[in-house]
């Protein structure tokens, strides 16, 4: 008798996960898996509990109850000394971008690689590939202040993909931009899909769901209230 | 880029912050190296002063010239006497001559010479062994050929208590002038970081070590003491010199600027002080 087919580990796994502020929950009993190379919209009014649960993730915030593993590390368990590498395999983009205002586009992107103990050569060429991949190369030496928003979230997804890595958690990256500047970045992040990354994006921008369509898991109050797959409308 | 590279780009990134708090180092340092240049020179002035101490034992009457010697090597065996001189009767009417200046005069109606042939007594090091005037004027009191004694008993209780009062002000003050500083300087840095929370903050998130974001900080808050200190020591000795030009010295005593050890002990203090503020500012960032 053979034994069953083994199916992928997900990368990121929440079980019957709890979120309480003092007396207030945030998130209640959430379970989810995520598989590697999944474009996932988390969904919900605002109170919903969508910016909590990407914290949740990269440890902005500790776990009330339950356990989340994400790429192998149980976050219930993690010492501090090793929360550097569980953020180094996650990019996080923010709504408010979130970048060192008093340090050039390019600083702000190199020094991600010199956190992570990148050679100085190899810093200068990757920083600049990765805003030429953002369509930010130009703009190099500008400090953030004296940017639009939607450059400055080219500028924080560059950052991002700074580590090459395997998780890019999004947490409303299009809500201070306008439509076309919106479009461009989640251009970006369909990119960095394409080239193999896992996306999770916290967004109630359900117009660019249904432009982009996929998997979607939807919270209400707290609870996961359904995760469904939308599809992407035809152009 | 080196970890100093990094810690002088962000103290240039950050040149308004770093410069208040090097200054607010510097101002601390002024007032510390202030007080010690007056407790270092009122120190060696009123060292100056003592310095002249001595016991003299008055012989007694019928005591002859040939006897001294042995009275002087008697006295020399005491412990801490550095010196004895025999100061003859009209070699002491001599000096009280020259002490009377114009009145001298009222000396020449004495019949006969009335004062004692006597040894002058002087100790090693009078201001580190004030202690042991009184036992060794007691001791010299006992020697036979020996009348009287006198060391100015009651100047030196005074002195030794001025002294003793002096030491601890300039203990109590220079203690709380440092506790001063240190605070100053905490504070300072504190508002230094509170600047950078945000990139401190950003710095976690992408995944930075603690040793990374720390090791810059603890170095700029060294470097902004070593700087603060040197700038404060600058500004002191300018003051020094230009008082020094004025009046070079109290007495017999030459004004002088702080010892090198001082200075060094300074030096350190600034550097520790830069450190522990740092540390202080940084604990409210673990996490």
């Amino acid at each position: 008798m053979t034994p069953p087919e083994k199916g992928p580990e997900p990368i990121i796994r929440l079980f019957h996960v709890h979120k309480r502020y003092g007396a207030k929950a945030a998130l209640i009993d959430i379970s989810i898996d995520v598989f590697e190379n999944e474009f996932i919209f988390i969904s919900g009014p605002s109170g919903a509990g969508k910016s909590t649960l990407l914290k949740l993730l990269y440890l902005g915030e500790p776990v009330s109850e339950g356990h989340i593993v994400v790429d192998g590390l149980n976050l219930s368990r993690i010492s501090r000394r090793r929360i550097p590498m569980l953020r180094r395999r996650i990019g996080i983009v923010f709504q408010d971008y979130k970048l060192i205002p008093t340090k050039s586009v390019y600083e702000n992107v190199a020094l991600v690689l010199e956190a992570l103990g990148t050679r100085p050569r190899l810093i200068r060429k990757t920083a600049r590939s990765l805003l030429r991949r953002v369509g930010m190369e130009e703009k190099a030496k500008a400090l953030p202040p004296s940017l639009s928003g939607g450059e400055q979230q080219r500028a924080a997804v560059a950052r991002a993909l700074a580590g090459n890595p395997k998780i890019i958690l999004a947490d409303e990256p299009t809500g201070s931009l306008d439509a076309e500047a919106a479009s461009d970045i989640f251009d970006l992040l369909r990119e960095c899909h394409e080239r193999g990354a896992t996306l999770l994006v916290a967004t109630h921008d359900t117009a660019l769901i249904r432009r982009t369509g996929g998997k979607v898991i939807l919270l209400d109050r707290g609870r996961l209230d359904v995760t469904t797959t939308i599809p992407k409308l035809p152009a | 880029m080196s970890l100093l590279g990094r810690s002088l780009r962000d103290l240039w990134a950050h040149r308004f912050l770093s410069a208040v708090t090097t200054f607010a180092v510097a101002m601390s340092v002024l007032i510390v190296g202030a007080f010690s240049l007056f407790v270092v020179n009122a120190a060696g002035i009123i060292q100056d002063w003592g310095s002249g101490a001595r016991i003299v034992a008055y012989l007694s009457p019928g005591v002859e010239s040939d006897k001294v010697p042995l009275l002087r090597g008697e006295i020399g065996r005491i412990e801490g006497v550095a010196e004895v001189r025999y100061i003859s009767r009209d070699a002491a009417m001599e000096r009280l001559r020259k002490g009377m200046a114009e009145e001298a005069f009222l000396l020449d109606h004495l019949r006969e010479n009335p004062l004692p042939d006597a040894l002058e007594v002087s100790l090693f090091r009078p201001m580190k062994n004030w202690r042991r005037f009184a036992p060794a004027a007691q001791a010299i009191r006992e020697i036979d050929g020996v009348a009287e004694v006198e060391f100015g008993e009651e100047w030196l209780g005074r002195f030794l208590h001025l002294m003793d009062l002096f030491r601890l002000s300039a203990a109590g003050m220079g203690g709380i002038f440092f506790l001063a500083a240190v605070f100053f300087m905490a504070n300072t840095v504190r508002l230094l970081l509170y600047a950078r929370r945000e990139e401190i903050e950003i710095l976690y998130l992408v995944g930075a070590t603690h040793s990374f974001i720390r090791l810059p900080l603890y170095l700029q808050g060294m470097l902004h003491g070593i700087i603060g200190a040197g700038a404060g020591l600058g500004a002191l000795y300018g003051a020094f010199y230009l008082i020094s030009i004025r009046a070079p010295g109290v007495g017999t005593f030459p004004i002088r600027f702080l010892s090198e050890e001082i200075m060094g002990g300074i030096l350190t203090g600034s550097v520790l002080v830069g450190w522990f503020g740092t540390y202080l500012s940084l604990k409210r960032f673990h996490r």
